[in-house]
């Protein structure tokens, strides 16, 4: 909008007053006093033209009101210099009406020149923030390598350089510091990330106002960073924000929901229940009125409330907060249905709900073979809870004792139980699984070679869990070397579609896929969903991994059979730009389109990642990094 | 290079009134401030210091018909006051070279 503004601004001026001057002269013969006061008529117009516009370029920020009001300035002074010169040669030598008339085309020259050097300079500025884009891009990169320090020498210095070519007091230079400060967020670097965005929300404030959208989303990126920030003080700062948030958007906005939710957190922290619970019960009503919000911010704010109701002693309005959540539970990600069982539980203990409380532990366990491992802190308190119907099949309280000994890798005790029962080693739980599969399940290895031992057998098990699959989904990297030698042929490693490979894209390991690979496996094998492991790996962002199998020479274009949907798809929908821009550079098709239709710039469009939107279609216009 | 030596490369660049090459020193003294984890009252000081170097040295660093525009922004739009640069922050109070009496000795 400036920049057309700005032009036709320019154009005005300078047309305006060329007409002006080439009347007033042709009918005065160029009277020396006429001149100067069109000329006078002729600078008040620039100057009122430039004062009603200054407000409007300030909001562009920072120093580029400046500039655009530099170059009108410039250019007003160009076209009277450029005319006087000309005109008063054409006095000097006696020069005809229409050769003045040519003297204007010159003034007008003269007005355009500042007016390119405005474009050059705006040029330069997207140019820097090209530059900048890249660099976050490599900080990704660096800290997918776990070089986090070298991350951190790149954003800085990129900071710097904005703050050198654009000045202190600019949106771009807080755009760095925003980024950096994120950077800081993701090392766990609390002040520092505090101190970055503290800076943001100064220059912001400054340049856009205290009642700007952009102010506030920065104000809470601030205090959610700020550990150290007092409750109180944090507090206020999200009321502020709050407030520009509800007078910009509405009462009713997602954004002022996930504010709320905030103030709930740190009412919590201030030990304020009752003020907890009404920040909470607002977010919740809030995100109830919203259609367009997903149900992951509803849900979650859900069981905040349910869990402050716990705390407030009043298990019946938890239960029924939690039975709201019920149905969109399936949709929810492992980590929160977890949590959801989880309060469930308790909620029901309160209760005196035994049964049900049980029947969500056991739940939650299957949740936990599934989808969240051995490593989750809530694991062994579930499986203690657990282990009565775990081992029912076994009809002997002592197989609880063998189940006990395998979690805590007590070989001795089970050597000496299993002597008395060795059909044990093959017999199946409640869950579907034999030790050998809790053995690798905890990656346990001296307990898997004693199962091993006892006559347990890798090629037995073919249900959709083998022991190869557990370990690789699990990352057990000793496991899988010591197990890796014992694979005879490939149908350990596939079973029911699913490959090992699949497994160690879900995890992300790419050590582990080197083990694997090291036998010359496939790279492109395909599971029932329809995914390859590159498909997996996009999705769930693993760089290193996906790096990895583009150099086994993965197909960067094979594509989900199901949805259409190529790797770059998936990385472009989520948002992961560093594998989104390796996989471009090893040859994938930028306007592919899905089942839907979409191309990846589509779809990224369709998720809100602009970022990613911006990069690949820099990438086609041969901005290559 | 420490808070320390950045201050002092940036005082002698103020000194010698090289003020183009003085503000990428200001800046990055100032974030390598900010980035201190909890800074000491000295620091804090030294950091508002910093702050108001580099507005003056940005001021310092106009071309002419920026400089234009801005009194015309001064005086027609959002009037604000001048500000002197700041007295060079010195880390130490003893004198860096030996005066001239004390050589003859």
């Amino acid at each position: 909008m400036s920049k057309a503004l700005t032009f036709g601004l320019s154009l005005h001026c300078t047309v305006s007053f060329f007409l002006l001057l080439l009347g007033v002269f042709r009918l005065l013969s160029f009277s020396v006093p006429m001149a100067l006061a069109a000329l006078m008529v002729g600078v008040g117009l620039d100057v009122g033209v430039f004062y009603l516009a200054l407000p409007q370029f300030a909001k562009g920020g920072g120093r580029r009101d400046y500039v655009i009001l530099s170059a009108l300035s410039s250019a007003a002074i160009g076209n009277y210099v450029g005319f006087l010169a000309t005109a008063g040669f054409a006095k000097k030598f006696d020069i005809s009406p229409d050769w003045l008339a040519s003297s204007f085309l010159f003034g007008g020259f003269c007005g355009l020149l500042p007016w390119l050097r405005w474009q050059l300079t705006l040029e330069r500025m997207a140019k820097e923030e090209r530059n900048h884009q890249a660099t976050v891009i490599e900080a990704k990169r660096l800290m997918e390598l776990d070089a986090p320090k070298d991350a951190e020498d790149k954003l800085k210095e990129s900071l710097l350089q904005a703050e050198v070519v654009f000045g202190g007091t600019h949106l771009h230079p807080a755009q760095a510091a925003i980024d950096l400060g994120r950077f800081f967020s993701e090392v766990e670097q609390p002040q520092r990330a505090a101190a970055m965005f503290k800076r943001a929300v100064r220059i912001r404030e400054q340049l856009l106002g205290e009642d700007d959208v952009r102010v506030s989303s920065t104000l809470m990126d601030w205090v959610n960073a700020d550990d150290d920030m007092d409750p109180s003080e944090a507090v206020a700062q999200m009321r502020k924000a709050l407030l520009i948030l509800e007078r910009q958007l509405g009462a009713y906005a997602p954004p002022v929901a996930l504010a709320y939710e905030r103030v709930g957190d740190l009412q919590q922290r201030l030990d304020n229940p009752q003020e907890a619970e009404n920040a909470l019960r607002r977010s919740l009503s809030i995100l109830k009125k919203a259609e367009s919000q997903t149900n992951r911010d509803l849900f979650r704010v859900g069981l905040k409330l349910s869990r402050i109701y716990l705390e407030l002693k009043r298990p019946k309005d938890a239960q029924e907060t939690l039975a709201g959540l019920e149905t969109s539970i399936s949709s929810q990600k492992a980590p929160m249905q977890l949590e959801y069982l989880m309060v469930q539980m308790t909620t029901l203990a309160e209760l005196n709900e035994q049964q049900a409380s049980q029947d969500r532990a056991w739940e939650a366990l299957q949740l936990l073979q599934r989808d969240l491992g051995p490593s989750t802190t809530e694991f062994k308190s579930i499986w203690e809870g657990c282990l009565d119907r775990l081992t029912e099949p076994f009809g002997d309280p002592e197989a609880r004792t063998v189940y006990t000994a395998t979690l805590g890798a007590d070989s001795y005790s089970i050597r000496q139980i299993l002597q008395n029962h060795p059909e044990w080693v093959t017999q199946k739980d409640a869950g579907g699984w034999n030790l050998l599969q809790w053995a690798c399940f905890f990656g346990h290895e001296r307990m898997v070679e004693a199962f091993l031992a006892q006559g347990a057998s890798l090629d037995e098990i073919t249900d959709e869990w083998p022991p190869l699959h557990i370990v690789c989904r699990w990352a057990h990297r000793r496991l899988i070397s010591s197990l890796g030698g014992k694979v005879e042929n490939q149908n350990q490693l596939a079973q029911k579609d699913w490959h090992a490979l699949h497994r160690c894209a879900q995890n992300g390991d790419s050590r582990l896929m080197e083990l694997l690979t090291s036998k010359e496996l496939e790279v492109d094998p395909v599971n029932e969903r329809g995914d390859t492991p590159l498909l997996i790996a996009c999705r769930q962002g693993h760089y290193l991994m996906a790096v990895g199998l583009v150099a086994r020479t993965a197909d960067v274009n094979k594509v989900n059979s199901q949805s259409g949907r190529s790797p770059l798809h998936e990385a472009a929908y989520l948002g992961h730009r560093a594998i989104a821009e390796c996989l471009m550079l090893n040859g994938a098709k930028i306007d592919a389109r899905d089942r839907a239709g979409l191309t990846p710039a589509e779809l990224a469009a369709q998720a809100e990642k602009e970022a990613m939107v911006k990069q690949i279609q820099a990438f086609a216009r041969g901005h290559k990094p | 290079m420490d808070t320390g030596e950045r201050q002092a490369a940036l005082n002698t660049q103020i000194r010698f009134h090289n003020y183009s090459a003085a503000l990428p020193l200001a800046y990055t003294l100032r974030l390598e401030l900010q980035l201190i984890n909890k800074r000491k009252a000295r620091e804090e000081e030294q950091l508002q210091q910093v702050e108001l170097t580099i507005r003056q040295l940005e001021r310092l660093n106009e071309p002419f018909y920026q400089k234009a525009t801005r009194w015309l922004w001064n005086r027609l739009v959002e009037p604000t006051h001048e500000e002197p640069l700041p007295p060079i922050y010195e880390e130490a109070e003893s004198p860096l070279t030996v005066s001239p009496d004390e050589e003859e000795k």
